[in-house]
């Protein structure tokens, strides 16, 4: 699934590690699903999109 | 350069081998470093630690401390502490390590050439100790998984669908090709050693991401 978790986080000028600490996750976590290789659970990726405020669907997306 | 510039050569995009490899030589070069130790013990109690057995003790050691060394520097480990959920289940894996490099010292010390002419028979007291320490695997490994994220249950998931396939269909194989004259008799702890590994390269390599 494409999403736009690594555009955020440069934004904030976050790394993925700060990024884990505020998710409570692993950088390893952070790192597969800005890489697509893992997409988050339901609960992760609202707290996701709380983090950000925005919505699901505005970070992530299955269209393209 | 600024933060965002370092970390996007840095760590952000790091590739997933170079954790995979560190995970794989932490791993393997601690238990060669506990072996080793263990094996010097069982050459002094037997008491022919001679040149060779130093030498090749102190290669052991050497290899297995460097592999161990270079998987820290690879393997990008998030921190151990008590204040977040990763930190914790770090804590928890690495006492895992201690526990079981302290148990492989110990058995590689002082019952290798029992388990390898198929003698092995603990004592009472070491048979309490064993079933203590694997009863309190229960509640922790209950524990760990709650300090799990979901990549690394997504992880533990995986390794464990192929262990069990490995062990199921495996094992059917082998005592059906025993009985038929293909393969060597059955054997416990090799299906043991294959399946532990199943598990620990399946993990290593999805948890590497």
């Amino acid at each position: 699934m494409k999403n736009r978790l690594k555009v955020l986080r440069a934004e904030r000028d976050w790394s993925q590690a700060d990024l884990a600490g505020h998710l409570d996750v692993s950088r390893q976590a952070v790192n597969a699903i800005e890489t697509g290789k893992h997409d988050p659970s339901l609960p992760l990726a609202f707290r996701i999109a709380r983090l950000f405020d925005m919505k699901i669907e505005e970070i992530f997306n299955d269209q393209i | 350069m600024t933060r965002s510039d370092q970390t996007s050569y840095d760590k952000v995009d790091r590739p997933a081998a170079r954790p995979f490899l560190g995970q794989v030589l932490f791993y393997f070069g601690f238990s060669l470093f506990a072996g080793a130790i263990g094996a010097a013990f069982m050459f002094m109690n037997r008491g022919d630690l001679g040149g060779i057995e130093i030498g090749v003790t102190a290669a052991l050691l050497a290899i297995g401390g460097g592999m161990t060394y270079a998987g820290i520097r690879f393997g990008d480990f998030d921190p151990p502490s008590l204040s977040s959920k990763t930190g914790r289940s770090q804590l928890l894996l690495l006492t895992y390590v201690v526990v079981g490099g302290a148990a492989g010292i110990y058995v590689n010390a002082f019952h290798t050439d029992s388990i390898l002419d198929g003698t092995f028979q603990p004592s009472r007291t070491e048979a309490i100790v064993a079933l203590v320490i694997l009863a309190a695997m229960i509640p922790s490994a209950f524990y760990q998984w709650r300090q799990f994220d979901d990549f690394q249950k997504a992880a533990m998931k995986d390794a464990t669908f192929w262990t069990f396939n490995v062990y199921f269909y495996g094992y059917i194989a082998w005592v059906i090709g025993a009985f038929g004259g293909i393969f060597p008799q059955f054997d416990h702890q090799v299906m043991f050693l294959i399946v532990t590994f199943t598990f620990l390269f399946i993990w290593a390599f999805k948890r590497s991401g």
